[in-house]
Order: C-alpha cells, then sequence, then structure tokens
C-alpha cells in the first residue's frame, strides 16, 4: 500500500478505502470535500459554471490520481492543491496577455490602502446566482496570489499552515498576502457601496457612492 | 509552484525593505495582531504606533471590519447535480464509449474541452429536436434506427451524431420540409468541433444507446431548455448481469404483465418492487402520479409542463432517483413504438397536464429542489387567448415512460 496512516488526517482511512476502489469510500470522501472545493473554485474564478468545471476537472483528477498521495500532507491540503491548480489554469486559459501582477508592481504607501492591481477582466458577468456581487468583483480585481490567500483563510477557514502548504508559500508570506487583500478588499468595497462601520470618519469626503453595477444582483 | 502576489518586499518575511513607519511594517504580524496571538513585544510596538496614528487606527479598522464580514460569509452550495456528475464519471466510467486515455494527465484538459466544443453545437441539435417536434413527427413510423454513427465517437459527440440521425429521418420523408435540410447541415458542426479534439478517440457503434436516445446530462438538459416538446424520458432498468448484486430485484422472464382493469394499468408484482420504488420516489419527490387510463393506454406514463429555468433541478432528480434503483434514463423526441398511443393522447389533452413547480428545501437534505404540481386553471382554459404553457415557450412539455 503507497499510502501511509496518517493518524492526525481524518480522511486516512477513507482514502485507504477508495484506493482499494470501494464506492462508498470514494463517494463519502467526495462529499466531505465537495463544498470547500467547490466554493474554492467560485470565489477565485467568480462564476458558478466556470466554478463547477474547475471542481468537476479537480476531483475527477484527484480521485484518477489518488495513488499518488502518498499521505505526506493532509488529504485535505493534496485535494485542495489540485483544485488551486486547476483554478490557477482556468484563470490562466482566460487572460489573453500575461498576468498583470507579472507587469505591473504593488504599492503600498503610508499614506493609504494598497494599490489595486486589477486584473485584464473587465466583463462583468451579469448573472452570478445571487452572490454578492460587489465581493466578487472585488475579489476578482484582486492579484490571483493575493485573492487565493484570502479566499483560502478568511472565506473557507483553512489555517495560515495548511493554506501555505496549499499555495506553496510560507506562513509569513501569506499572511502578509492576506494583509495586504483585506485593505485592498475593503477599498473595493466600500466603493462599491459597502460601509465599514468603523470608516465613519468625520474627515471623510467621500461619503457612500451609490453602487455602480448592482443591477447584476439576482 | 508557488503563487506570485507580486510582492516586491521580501519573499521571505512580506516586510517592506523600506519600513514605512506605519502598519505595513508589521504585515503578517497584524494578522496575528488581530487574531490576538502576535508576539507580546511586536503587540506592544503595534499598539504604542495606533496611539500615535490615526490613520492606521482606520486602517486596523478596516482590516478588522473586512477580515470579521469576510469570515461571516456563509458557503455556497454546489450546483445540484454537480455530485451526479462527479460521482457518476468516478465510480460508473461511461460504458458506451470506451476512450483511450492517452497521457493520463491530459484526460481533464480534453475532457473539459470536449465540454466546451459541445456546448456551441447544442444549439444546433436543440434546433433540430425542436424542428422535428414541431412539424409533428411524433410518429416513430418511419425511423430508422440502426443507423450507424459515423462521425467520430464519445459520450458527448454520440449526441450530435444522434441529432444527426434523427434530422436524417425527416429527410427520408418525400413531405419533408426543405428547410431541414439546412438544418441537418448545421449539425456538421459539431462532428466537426469534435473531430478536431477528438482525433484520437475510436469510433465504436454506440450499442448502448439507440439511434435516437440522449443519456448524456448535459444533452438532456440543453435539449429540454430549448424545446417546447413534446419530449419523451424513459425510466428502463440497467441490463444487469448474472450474480450481479441487485439482480433479484428485476422484473424476470415470470413477471406480470397484467393490465389492472381499473386504471389499465400494469400490475405490478413482487419482480417488480423497482416499479414502486420509482412511483414513491416520483410521487416524493414531483408528487406526480401516472397518468389515468384515458390518457396512459396502459403505459406507466407521466406528463407535465416543466419550466424551462428548472430543467437542471428536474433533470438531476430524475438521474439521482434513477440512480438509486438502478434505472437507466434516456431522452428521445418521438416516443418509441409502444408509446405512439399514449402521446397522441397527451397531446390531445394537453391542457390537462399538470404544471410542475419547484420548491427549495430547507437544509440538510439530499435532494435540493422538489416539485409540487398544479393543475391548469380551467377558466383560464376556455380563454381564447389562453396558451398552453409550453407554446408560450416558458415550458417544456415532458412525457416520462417506465418501461420494463
Amino acid at each position: 500500500m503507497a499510502v501511509t496512516l496518517n493518524v492526525r488526517d481524518p480522511d486516512t482511512f477513507l482514502v485507504r478505502r477508495a484506493l482499494d476502489g470501494e464506492g462508498e469510500a470514494i463517494t463519502e470522501l467526495y462529499r466531505r470535500h465537495e463544498r470547500r472545493a467547490y466554493n474554492l473554485a467560485l470565489r477565485t474564478v467568480g462564476n458558478p459554471w466556470d466554478a463547477a468545471d474547475v471542481a468537476q476537472e479537480a476531483f475527477i483528477k484527484a480521485f484518477r490520481n489518488l495513488q499518488s498521495f502518498k499521505g505526506e500532507s493532509l488529504f485535505s491540503t493534496w485535494l485542495h492543491r489540485i483544485v488551486v491548480n486547476a483554478a490557477y489554469d482556468h484563470l490562466r486559459r482566460q487572460r489573453p496577455e500575461p498576468m498583470e501582477g507579472e507587469i505591473l508592481d504593488d504599492i503600498c504607501g503610508p499614506s493609504g490602502t494598497a494599490q489595486i492591481v486589477g486584473s485584464s477582466r473587465g466583463a462583468i458577468d451579469p448573472a452570478t446566482d445571487g452572490l454578492s456581487d460587489p465581493l466578487r468583483e472585488a475579489l476578482l480585481s484582486l492579484n490571483e496570489g493575493f485573492r487565493f490567500a484570502v479566499v483560502l483563510c478568511d472565506l473557507l477557514g483553512f489555517p495560515y499552515a495548511e493554506a501555505a502548504e496549499i499555495l506553496g508559500v510560507q506562513e509569513g508570506t501569506i499572511k502578509s498576502r492576506i494583509f495586504r487583500a483585506r485593505e485592498a478588499l475593503a477599498a473595493a468595497l466600500r466603493e462599491a457601496g459597502y460601509e465599514s462601520s468603523c470608516l465613519r470618519n468625520p474627515d471623510d469626503e467621500e461619503g457612500v457612492t451609490p453602487p455602480s453595477a448592482n443591477e447584476d444582483e439576482a | 509552484m508557488t503563487y506570485r502576489g507580486n510582492e516586491p518586499d521580501n519573499p521571505g518575511t512580506g516586510r517592506p525593505m523600506i519600513p514605512s513607519g506605519h502598519l505595513d511594517d508589521w504585515a503578517e504580524s497584524i494578522v496575528d495582531f488581530l487574531d490576538g496571538t502576535a508576539e507580546p513585544n511586536i503587540s506592544a510596538a503595534i499598539e504604542a504606533h495606533l496611539a500615535t496614528c490615526p490613520d492606521c487606527v482606520v486602517r486596523l479598522a478596516d482590516q478588522r471590519s473586512t477580515a470579521s464580514y469576510l469570515r461571516g460569509l456563509p458557503s455556497v452550495d454546489a450546483p445540484e447535480g454537480l455530485e451526479d456528475r462527479i460521482l457518476g464519471e468516478l465510480l460508473f466510467p461511461s460504458k458506451v464509449i470506451h476512450l483511450p486515455e492517452p497521457q493520463e494527465s491530459r484526460w481533464p484538459t480534453l475532457w473539459h474541452r470536449r465540454l466546451r466544443a459541445w456546448v456551441p453545437a447544442a444549439a444546433a441539435v436543440a434546433a433540430v429536436l425542436v424542428g422535428v417536434v414541431a412539424f409533428g413527427l411524433i410518429s416513430s413510423a418511419g425511423g430508422d434506427k440502426d443507423m450507424t454513427v459515423s462521425a467520430p465517437s464519445s459520450t458527448v459527440a454520440a449526441a450530435p451524431a444522434a441529432a444527426m440521425e434523427t434530422a436524417s429521418a425527416p429527410l427520408e420523408d418525400p413531405e419533408g420540409d426543405t428547410a431541414f435540410v439546412g438544418a441537418a447541415g448545421g449539425i456538421d458542426q459539431p462532428t466537426t468541433t469534435a473531430g478536431a479534439v477528438g482525433t484520437e478517440t475510436t469510433t465504436t457503434t454506440a450499442v448502448a444507446v439507440a439511434g435516437d436516445a440522449v443519456t448524456d446530462r448535459r444533452a438532456m438538459v440543453d435539449a429540454l431548455k430549448s424545446s417546447a416538446g413534446p419530449l419523451f424520458l424513459t425510466f428502463r432498468p440497467t441490463p444487469t448481469e448474472p450474480g450481479e448484486e441487485g439482480a433479484g430485484e428485476r422484473p424476470g422472464p415470470d413477471g406480470t404483465d397484467g393490465t389492472d382493469p381499473d386504471t389499465g394499468r400494469m400490475i405490478t408484482s413482487a419482480s417488480d418492487r423497482w416499479i414502486e420504488e420509482a412511483l414513491n420516489q416520483l410521487r416524493e419527490f414531483t408528487q406526480l402520479e401516472p397518468l389515468p387510463a384515458a390518457f396512459s393506454e396502459g403505459d406507466l406514463v407521466f406528463a407535465a409542463y416543466l419550466n424551462h429555468d428548472h430543467v437542471s433541478a428536474f433533470v438531476d432528480l430524475l438521474r439521482s432517483i434513477a440512480a438509486s434503483i438502478r434505472l437507466d434514463l434516456m431522452l428521445q423526441t418521438e416516443p418509441d413504438q409502444d408509446g405512439g398511443p399514449s402521446a397522441a393522447r397527451i397531446s390531445e389533452g394537453a391542457s390537462e397536464v399538470p404544471l410542475l413547480l419547484s420548491r427549495v428545501l430547507p437544509q440538510p437534505s439530499v435532494n435540493r429542489y422538489t416539485f409540487t404540481t398544479s393543475t391548469l386553471p380551467p377558466a383560464e382554459r376556455s380563454s381564447t387567448d389562453f396558451q398552453l404553457p409550453h407554446e408560450a415557450g416558458t415550458h417544456v412539455l415532458t412525457v416520462l415512460f417506465i418501461r420494463r
């Protein structure tokens, strides 16, 4: 048996049974992770249809290659790394030009929030299945590295250590990205009309801008 | 592969090379600080800074409220049917056509591209299906079901190939409208697309799939969504091998074929337990009952107007029922030989056919949606402007046969 039992992994026995071809184990393993994997895809690629395709691609790839999971990480970590790869591939395929993150610098000045590095996707998909549109657009306006970090930890609740393992970076890097992603999101959400209650700064002249593209909201 | 956040700062710690004197100097420690897990000396330094920097106080408040907002967001349900699709492919890989997998790693991308190639073709298929139905080709006479599949085949391409065959029938009809030539010509499109992608596929005659039947989920959904109907679904037990688990529950050669004199329906015997189960599940999840004798002509058949918006949910529900009782589900544009009379009756009595309404079940539940039925109000029916739901373009008249 190629996989070693990992007592810290709640999925370890299911994985072994799934490797034996047991359908029930495959089903249970799938059901345990479907929601988080789908939400990871959804929040990073931005729409339910592509997210479903990404999730499908990832799950099938994962289960068809289950023998390559050696138990060195948690099954969840291994699986979500595959989902991240699939999402990343999908995002790559959509970009006609190289990722803007590689061209523009991200500047974080002392006076204010990090500059949001825009993605090349300007078009807004009108039908988003009732998801919060300002959040969706705000997330999509983030550079992918930041987006994945904040989605994994703040939205999906992955511990920083596991998220770091999933993305293949150090824990410090994850936290740093989360710090900057949150700032960028706060600015984007504020522009979209969301108010942070702590932002009621009497010196702030901006006020609340009326939500612009919210006729998209289902 | 690492995912770059494009930090110009120290990749190890994420701290800026040039201290700004503000929150950015602590970057990752701010996250810990908000979580209450920062080192005491770092916390003290941050607090000392905040005491003198109102800008950073605001920034920190943004951090905190954004984090709290994001963490409080509920996760979203995975879409209806995703599980069936994925588990279906993992547990029961398509039996009909076997694709040699050239390289394991290319498989997901290939498949993904095939799905993408299929989507635009679905419109052409749907156009043909609608055309076939609209010209009243409900009778099965003249349908040659032994046509060979000449297009490169895959589970996905079987549907455009099937549509080609459906389109061929009217072409052979001397009275067929010449408009069909154009429609059938458009079908070449999906074959070429599929062919361009799938050159490594082998062509195997589709044995389990009848010449004009659709079993692919996506094709079924597309067909139902784009049609007014009537479209014909059939539940049929999956053929079982001898000795296979559950074989004993299939109607064997001794299954009675008696007819209930009251309803004209077939009596279900002990070996037909699966029929009872199918009826139960349909009743529970859709409130649909088999049509009475006046419509059914002895068949076990259901009919309903299905809203185009609920097609996916309904198809997934039927597939879920089929999976649980080990049935095959297929979609055809015309009824099979035996179903012709029922189909005719249903069309005649179309105003009696119930409407399916969908209802979302609260969590947690295996099926996200369930359906209820309502009948078309009689008053409306007598109005001269009254349009049947499928004529109005919002619904598809769906007929479901249960066959041994």
